[in-house]
């Protein structure tokens, strides 16, 4: 109940009771909470007039890593007795300091403080800062919201991926590191052509114009070029969360970024799409500025109620038919029928699944029934992955206890090509 | 001492009572901020019976006083406590004090003052003092309720 409630009701018993009872007395107990009143009416605080900056040490950290924030409050009004300032670093751990600091600020004084924050993975935007002041007795109250600037994007970190093979059948025409189906120059052998003007001398290939008295040939080598690459971060709660509120999401994130940045290092043109709480598109782009769009949308992304992929539409406009798809997802046998249907509209499809199963066993006791029922499901999941391997999808299995990158670099890794040159090279 | 004014009047049991509900409202006080807001509805009426009953009138209005005093300082700490440990409330504290002097000395004064002073009036005259008590609170009430 409000203290102005409680006085006023007090002051209104107490007068009543007295007159009723003719006892000057006990109309004379009102007289202080009357003063009480009459005080917090006068000295009560104006219209607040507060100017808020707000800096932050960093806008974008690894999860873990402190970021500090420093506010800094100057007051344009009248004097402010009794000023609780609060800061709402939602989801964030406060380090040190405090984000609320209750103060007294004169007319055109300015207090600044500061609190260093750490996080996990996530985008927490800091849009206001609360004011509320008070007289010193603390009965009239004024609160305002004062809107200010600044946001902390604290980036999924993941580790690198040097090499990833993929071949999409079509390919921008850009240079690239991607085998392009195309003869021209490159470094791979593509085929024997007849000799064209312009050829290097390098390129005749003496053996094949030696059998033909009338022609020179010469070798065509495969073109690599950059790639469009679409990167699907499954997010839908519903096989993401497990068992005493787990979730594998983290690792799928990690492998996401991971992903995208190894597909952008190599110069391909990426875009990623979250589909979980929403259907969050990141437009594909080049380089580190879509690097940077790609980690922030990492770092928002969330788990949300999106059931199954049949409803999913891949706008042709941002991937053509062949792209290169990477689906990031635990998957679930479900799954199967809309992967199908990816695949069947021409899309390259390789999909990493961390694995929940194995995931889920490493946290629960061991016991018989346990084991039995992970035997199970590790089966129906071999199952799934298999069928979708003879549909022509590339599947990546992630025990979540092994690294990443080591994983990746088993199953989506080709020996550098100067490597297989070495060895074509015919030196033993 | 509203306690020590019934013990005095042999009253045991309401001394006993007042007691009790001061030592629950000390315990309560850290758990809950409205036990403040009861403790000083309870006291307060039991100085009103005191009165009413012709207990000495010191000790109750130094009893309301204290009980008053308790209330404010709860509301005070409570408004502290969301404050960070490491703020200086030192300050604070000395200038709320000082403000809760002043109007507690001022209404201890004009109470004090009642006790010398002594107006008689009729019933109409109480009738019209009780009508314009529920206009001017209603006022002051509403008035502070809106600066909020």
């Amino acid at each position: 109940m409000s203290r102005i409630i409680v006085a006023g009701l007090l002051i209104f018993l107490l007068v009543i009771t007295g007159l009723i009872a003719f006892r000057g007395e006990v109309v004379a107990l009102a007289v202080p909470l009357a003063l009480y009143l009459l005080a917090g009416l006068y000295w009560g605080p104006d219209k607040l007039q507060l100017e808020v900056n707000r800096t932050l040490s960093l806008e974008r950290v690894s999860p873990g890593d402190p970021a500090t924030i420093t506010l800094e409050v100057k007051n344009l009004g009248a004097p402010l007795e009794n000023l609780l300032l609060e800061d709402f670093p939602g989801g964030l751990t406060i380090i040190t300091g405090s984000p609320r600091k209750l103060v007294s600020l004169k007319r055109g004084e300015t207090f600044t403080w500061s609190y260093t924050v750490k996080g996990k993975r996530g985008h927490y935007p800091f849009s206001y800062l609360r004011a509320s002041a008070r007289d010193l007795l603390g009965l009239v109250e004024r609160v305002e919201e004062i809107p200010t600037r600044g946001q902390l994007f604290i980036l999924p970190a993941a580790p690198r991926v040097r090499r990833i093979a993929i071949r999409p059948r079509r390919t921008r025409v850009y240079a690239g590191s991607i085998p392009a189906r195309i003869g021209g120059p490159g470094i791979e052998f593509f085929g024997v052509r007849e000799y064209q003007p312009g050829d290097p001398q390098h390129w005749i290939n003496w053996r094949a114009s030696a059998r033909y008295s009338n022609s020179i040939y010469s070798n065509e080598f495969e073109q690599e070029r950059v790639a469009d690459v679409g990167i699907i971060l499954d997010g839908r709660r519903v096989i993401n969360e497990l068992g005493s509120g787990r979730s594998i999401f983290e690792h799928s994130v990690l492998a996401a970024t991971s992903l995208a940045d190894g597909f952008l290092a190599a110069g391909n043109r990426v875009g990623l799409l979250v589909y979980g709480k929403h259907v969050n598109w990141t437009y594909p782009g080049y380089g580190k500025l879509q690097r940077e769009k790609i980690l922030q949308s990492l770092a928002r992304a969330d788990l949300g109620e999106s059931q199954v992929f049949s409803g999913l539409i891949i706008p042709r406009k941002l991937f053509p038919a062949y792209s290169q798809m990477v689906l990031v997802s635990p998957l679930e046998s479900g799954d199967f029928e809309g992967l199908v249907r990816f695949r069947s509209a021409g899309f390259q499809l390789i999909v990493v699944s961390p694995d929940p199963v194995s995931y889920e066993v490493n946290s629960l006791p061991e016991s018989n029934g346990a084991s039995l029922a992970a035997r199970i499901v590790r089966i129906e999941r071999e199952i799934l992955l298999h069928r979708l391997q003879r549909t022509g999808i590339q599947v990546v299995n992630w025990n979540t206890a092994l690294p990443f990158e080591n994983v990746i670099q088993g199953a989506l890794s080709r020996p550098p090509a100067w490597l297989k040159a070495i060895h074509s090279g015919g030196v033993g | 001492m509203i306690a020590a004014g019934f013990y005095g009047a042999g009253m045991i049991y309401q001394t006993f009572g007042l007691i009790v509900f001061g030592l629950a409202w000390m315990a309560g006080q850290r758990k809950w901020t409205w036990v403040a807001s009861l403790g000083l509805g309870v006291m307060t009426l039991a100085a009103v019976i005191g009165l009413l009953y012709n207990l000495p009138a010191p000790m109750m209005i130094g009893g309301f006083l204290c009980a008053f005093i308790a209330w404010d300082l709860s509301g005070f700490n409570s408004r502290v406590k969301l404050a960070a440990k490491d703020d200086n409330h030192g300050r604070l504290a000395q200038l709320h004090l000082l403000r809760l002097g002043m109007v507690i000395g001022a209404g201890f004064g004009v109470v004090m003052l009642t006790r010398t002073i002594r107006v008689h009036f009729d019933f109409e005259m109480a009738a019209l003092l009780i009508i314009a008590e529920v206009w001017g609170l209603s006022v002051l009430v509403g008035r502070l309720r809106r600066s909020e």
